[in-house]
Formats: C-alpha cells, structure tokens, sequence
C-alpha cells in the first residue's frame, strides 16, 4: 500500500513537473515569436530606407527600386568591369550596375526577374560565369534573405536550391537579416551623411603592387553534369526578356587564368541564348588580356586600368546588336 | 545530423516527447527507446559502420560477462588483453593503418631503400575513438572489479551507444555513467531546465563563436603563403579560441542532451584558459579523455610513485599517446609530446607546489596563465596544420614577417561580441560571482536572458559552418 502510495505520488510529481517544464518551453517560444516578429518590422521598416548604400541596400534597390534603361547585373566581376559611364555615354542612356560580390546566377536571376516585374529596361547586361550553370557550383543565396516571401522570385529561388532547413529557419524574420541586422542599423544611422556615388556603382579597383606575382593557371574543372533547375531557370528569364523585347547581352569577363570555353555549361548557355535572341560572348579566355598580368589584381578581377580596356572593347563587341 | 542542425532538435524533441510519455513507466523501454534512438542517430551519418558500432559494444559486453564468471587471474588476463587488442585493432586499421604504413615507407626511405606501398582507402568510421573508449573502460573496471559484470545487455547497449556523446564524447565511465541506466529515469523539473540551459550555451557557443571566427581562421589556414606573420599570430590566437568554443560547445549540447533524458554526462572543460599551467590546463580541458589517460595508461604504467625518470618517461608516453589518438599525422604527435614536455619542466621548476597554486589574482598568477596560454596556442598551430611543412612556414613568418593583419571587420564585430560574452560568463564562473543570469532568483531576468540568447543566436550564428572539430577524430 505504501509502496503504491509512494509510485502514484512520484507519477504525480512527473507529471506536474512535465507541465511546468512545457509551460515554461511555450512561454519562452512565444516570447522568442513575439521579439522575432517586432525585430522583424523594424528591419523591414530600415531597409527600404538605406536602399543603395552599401552592399545590403545594394540588392534592395536591384530588387525594388532601380529604372534605368540600362542594367548590369553580376558578381564581383561585373562591378568591377563595367566601368558604367562609358557604357552610358557610348549608348546614350541612363546605366546602373547593381552587381555585387559573392553573388552568382540563382542571386541576378531574382535580380532580372525583379526588374522585368516592375519596368522593362533597354539593355541587361548581365555577367555569368560560363560554368554556373553546373550542378554543385557554388551560388549563395543569403543575400536575399530579408527578401523571403517578399519577393516571389527569391522565394521560389531559395526553395528550390536550399535543404528544407534552411528554409525552414526562415520563417523567423531576425533569422532572414542573420549576420546583417547590425550593417542595416549602422547604415540606417548614418544614412543622412550617404552621399550618392558618382560611379554608378561600378567599384573600380586601383591597380596595386601584388605581392606575389600572377601565374597563369589552369582552371581545374571540378563539376561535370548540369543542374537542371538553374536550366531550366535560365531559360525562363532569357523566355521573359524576349517577350518584353529587352535585349539581354550575356558575358563572361577576361580573366587571368585558363579555362575550357567549350565547357558543358557554357555551350548550353550559349544554345539558351541563341534560342531566346539574347547575345552571348565568352570573353573570358581574350588574348588581349590573358597576355597582360596588369590589367589584373587578382586571377579573376580586372583593375581599373583592365575595366577601361575591356568595357571600351565590349561596347564594340556589343554594338551592332544593341542597334 | 550534427547538433547544432534543425534535424537534430526536432529528433531531440521527438525522442524526449517518447521517453517521457510513452517510455516514462519502464526502464526497459526507455533503453530500448535510447537504443533504437541512437542506431537512427549514428546511422544517419553512415549506416554501413553501425555494424562496427554493435560488435564493439557486443564484444566489450561479453568480455565483461566473462570476465565476472571466471575467478582464474590468468584467463581473465587473457581475456582483457585479448578485447583491447581487438577492439584498438579495429581503432587502429580504420584510423592509423595508412599513417604507420607511410611511416614505415618514410623510414626506409631514410636509409635509401626505396619501397612502393600502396595504402588502403580507409573512410573513418565517426566516433570510433570516442565509443571505443567507453566501451574499452567497461572491460578494464570489469577486471579491475571496480564495477559488477551486468547481464542487462540493453542497458550496457544504451550506455555504449547513447547518441549524444557517441560522436565527441564526453567519453563515459561505466563506473559512473553505467548505473544511471540500471534504474528508471524520472522526470525532474529542475534538471530539464538546467539541460536546456546547456543546450542554448552550447549552441550560442557554437553558432556565434566558433563558427563565426572558423569563417576567418578557415580562410587564412587555407592560404598560410599569402599571409604575413602578424595575420597568421592572430589567427593562431583565434583558433585556440575556436577550437574551445567548438569543443566546448559541443559538450555542453551532448551534456544537455543527456540530461534532458536524466543520464548524466562527465564534465568535460572547467574554463581552460584560465589555467596558470599546463598541467592545470589538462585537469580542465576535455576532462574525460584525460582521465581516461590517467587510469587506464599512467596509471598502470605506475603513474608518479615511481622514480624521477620513470615518471618523466610515463608523462611523454601518456601525452604522446594523446596526441596519437587526435590523429594519425606528425603534427599531432609533436603537438602531444610538446605539452608532456612542458609538464615535465613544470614539475621540475614548481616540484610539488603545482598543486597549490593559489586562485587569487595577483600579477604573478596574472603572468603564469599568459605564459600557459601562450604556450597552448602555439601548440596548437601543430594541431590546425595540415603538415609540418606549414608549421615551418608559419613560425618563420611570425619572427620575421610582421605587417598590418588582414582584417575583416564584420567577422570581428560579431566574433567579439561573442567572445565577450563567453569569457564573461567564464569569469563569473572562475571567481564564483555571485551574479546568475540564466539562474537568476528573478523569473524576469531568467527569461529575458534566455529569449536574448536565441534572438542572438538567430541574429548572428553561422549556421551553415559544418560540423564539429572533434568529430574527426
């Protein structure tokens, strides 16, 4: 008897204690909810409001708020190219380069789909690296984070190529602005004193005294089968551009290191082109500047002395089929 | 499923959901449950090495049966030799079988003989130094008589294979750790709380410290010839904190994962860099290998009640051995035998004293824990390397390649903050303050300093940064 008394007397205290410890679990949910949905607004509330100033509102206003007629989209590589008043001077029309480092074909996908959304520009040039379109290549997408079910594009973009977990974790709004929140704060802080640049955004950089002199390497290829998804995207942006009569000039950029031109992406990148009119030049292998180390500070980026070079040799390349 | 992922706490959820509701009335179906939990957990990193896992767990549970049914000393040696001769042979084939094959070839090759041999393509089974370990300290106590042979081959399979020390540890006891599964496990408000106390450090630990500075000690490890000597101090400097935050995170999400089950976990650091020697580094600094070493190796080999030099010689075997079990590469077999060394010159210019170090600060403890924890980091630059040839270039550019540090502000930012708050938290615990945040009389403050830390976590973790160092090894 006393035996029993004692078992239902400790199932009682488990049980109490069961429903203290997922009371306790709940609240502090609630609360994590409640703080997670106010940060949420505040940031969504700042964001527009540094739209272009740094990189954080550089993609803000490529997805949002950028309309000129002509817009350079890319990685580092195309903010560091296209020198975008020569580009504006030679075609007569407004030019804006809203690329921006460590962003890849998944990243300016969102970025073109965005701005045919909202306007119809004359002219996208838009910077690919002839081997994105392989599977496994490495294409972040945490830059549009803030932009999840915001942004329809982005949306479909991050579940399509990120685990469940991933997106699953981006339900929480604070987790949407992880690693950003104090670069959005600090720009918001000190937006009145942002002065706009006059270079477009085009990020020359200085040619520097490298420490180790450039060799002319190899570029081993590391990925051999296509990803399906980004084909398949590829088509649909080059489909949507076609039937708004914007003319898209697809390009990959000198670069101080050799590589296959034939490779498996690039060729089907140049037969998605050639079906959707859009210009495609691999200019990535020109022995203009594979013989000139100068031009480069890194293996794959041209300093402002290489931009000038190259974005002058591009606007011939481009120009008869831009008229 | 790494612990810091979003599988791993739904997994955790759903195995705590069970074992207090469906499991909570019999101690056979919580280790069932624990069992089966933990076959889904290790196979979800490779199901082909579960095998591996269950004939270590069925040898060492046998031999242990053995060993209690027979009284004849000769036999029983017999047989324990016997199970750790199969079970580090298993360890050693998977993890050194390749590394002492090169060192046979290298050594040839010393001598002008030139030999051609082909090494094996060995994946390593994860965790096989950490239950190997576990399961080898059974049979030692078992002959050693310091715990009954038990016949409840469930419970023992639990205890081997309990998911959230199988793949880092803490290494378990069974003198201490195999009880707890013998009986029924009770829910205990308090003790669940405390668990998801260790959780959300573990993980903040994790996420916003280790991961965060890996981002740039990753980078400059991966280009060691681009950078100047100032930059590679620095990072040296930043990887011995690395290396704690990841470790010690990893500890306290396995220990809090245990305790949320009510099995209690070893301690496996006791704020490591607050040690002012070497040899305090070790009584905190992954605890429950280092006990491991110290009974079943330096122990047996008589341990310091022996002569001088025999001593000297137990301190380089034991520490060597270390390094050995982090690794098979040079680099951590120097790493292992530069900190027996200097155990051994600390017991020469302290002699017994070490011991009673005082733990109040003055300038000279001040001095004693700079010096140990400059030598810690460097020792650990042999353990980051890749091989020898980059500790050379290391070291040579630290003495004569100084420069401005390459700088990434935003890592810093929010590696500092980090930082500050794990050190801080560290300090209070090392003075015994009186001050409780997470513990605090206050529902208010608790509260508030729980909801901070996952908003910080959410805000500022790296959460795509891999796995854990340890689980290399």
């Amino acid at each position: 008897m006393a035996v029993h008394l004692f078992t239902s007397n400790s199932k009682i205290v488990m049980r109490k204690g069961l429903s203290r410890f997922y009371v306790a679990v709940l609240l502090v949910l609630a609360s994590v909810t409640t703080v997670d949905v106010a940060v949420g607004k505040v940031m969504d509330w700042m964001l527009p409001q540094i739209s272009n100033q740094g990189d954080t509102g550089k993609t803000y206003y490529s997805l949002n708020d950028v309309r000129t007629p002509i817009v350079i989209v890319g990685s580092s590589r195309a903010a560091h190219h296209y020198v975008t008043q020569m580009i504006e001077d030679s075609l007569g029309m407004p030019a804006y380069n809203v690329a921006r480092d460590g962003c890849f074909f998944s990243y300016n996908c969102c970025v073109v789909n965005s701005i045919l959304d909202r306007y119809t520009p004359n002219v996208i040039i838009w910077e690919n690296g002839t081997e994105y379109l392989f599977d496994g290549f490495d294409d972040p997408l945490e830059n549009l984070y803030p932009y999840y079910e915001r942004n329809l594009w982005v949306t479909s973009a991050i579940r399509e190529e990120l685990p469940w977990a991933e997106y699953a974790r981006l339900n929480s709004r604070i987790y949407q602005y992880n690693s950003i929140m104090h670069r959005v704060l600090m720009r918001y802080r000190g937006r009145n004193l942002f002065v706009d640049e006059t270079e477009k955004d085009y990020l020359p950089l200085q040619p520097k005294n490298l420490k180790k002199v450039l060799e002319l390497k190899q570029v081993e290829q590391k990925y051999t089968e296509l990803s399906k998804t980004k084909v398949e995207r590829f088509y649909a942006v080059l489909s949507r551009a076609k039937n708004k009569g914007v003319k898209v000039v697809v390009v990959d950029s000198p670069m101080y290191s050799l590589c296959d031109v034939n490779n498996k992406s690039a060729v089907e990148m140049r037969k998605i082109c050639k079906m959707y009119g859009a210009l495609f030049l691999n200019n990535s292998q020109l022995p203009e500047f594979v013989k000139h180390q100068e031009y480069f500070n890194d293996a794959i980026h041209m300093n402002h002395l290489g931009a000038k070079i190259y974005t002058d040799m591009f606007l011939e390349q481009v120009g008869s089929y831009l008229n | 499923m790494t612990f810091q992922s979003l599988e791993y706490l739904i997994f955790l959820l759903v195995v705590f959901l069970l074992y207090w509701t469906v499991c909570c009335r019999s101690k056979t179906l919580q280790n069932g449950l624990v069992l089966v939990s933990s076959l889904v957990f290790y196979g979800w990193w490779d199901w082909n090495f579960l095998g591996l896992l269950f004939f270590t767990a069925i040898s060492t549970f046998f031999a242990g049966w053995w060993l209690g049914k027979t009284n004849n000393q000769r036999k029983r040696k017999i047989l324990l030799v016997g199970t750790i001769v199969m079970n580090i042979g298993i360890l050693f084939f998977y993890k050194y079988f390749n590394f002492f094959v090169q060192a046979f070839v290298d050594a040839f090759s010393l001598f002008g003989t030139k030999m051609s041999v082909s090494t094996l393509k060995i994946l390593l089974p994860v965790g096989i130094s950490f239950y190997t370990f576990t399961a080898l300290s059974y049979s030692i106590d078992v002959y050693q008589r310091k715990v009954e042979p038990t016949k409840d081959m469930l419970s023992y399979m639990a205890y081997v294979m309990f998911f959230p020390s199988i793949l880092s540890g803490p290494i378990s006891r069974a003198q201490k750790q195999l009880p707890q599964y013998f009986g029924l496990r009770k829910f205990d408000y308090n003790i669940a709380v405390n668990a998801c106390k260790f959780i959300l450090l573990g993980g903040m630990i994790k996420l916003c410290l280790a991961d965060r500075l890996g981002i740039y000690v990753d980078t400059i490890y991966a280009n060691i010839a681009q950078h100047n000597g100032t930059t590679l101090l620095f990072t040296s400097i930043l990887y011995s904190i690395q290396i704690y935050a990841d470790f010690a995170g990893y500890s306290l999400l396995a220990i809090g994962s245990g305790k949320l089950l009510g099995i209690k976990l070893p301690t496996n650091f006791i704020r490591p860099y607050f040690a002012k020697t070497v040899t305090d580094f070790w009584r905190r600094w992954h605890i429950s290998l280092t006990t491991w070493f110290r009974d079943y190796i330096y122990f047996p080999l008589g341990g310091n009640r022996c002569s001088k030099a025999r001593w000297m010689l137990n301190t380089m075997i034991v520490f060597t051995v270390s390094g050995l079990w982090h690794g098979a590469a040079y680099t951590f077999i120097i790493w292992g035998a530069m900190h027996g060394t200097c155990m051994v010159v600390e017991r020469i210019i302290y002699g017994d004293k070490i011991k009673n170090i005082s733990a109040k600060f003055s300038v000279a403890n001040f001095l004693r824990l700079m010096v140990t924890f400059s030598f810690v980091n460097f020792a650990w630059i042999f353990f980051r390397v890749n091989n020898l040839d980059d500790v050379m270039i290391i070291f040579k550019k630290i003495f004569t390649e100084p420069g401005k540090p390459f700088f990434d502000t935003n890592t810093f930012l929010m590696g500092f903050v980090a930082m500050v708050i794990v050190f801080t938290y560290d300090f209070i615990k090392e003075k015994q303050l009186n001050i409780h945040l997470l513990s605090s009389h206050f529902m208010v403050v608790r509260y508030a300093t729980a909801i901070m830390l996952i908003v910080y976590i959410l805000a500022f973790g790296v959460f795509n940064g891999g796995s854990f160092i340890y689980f290399q090894f």
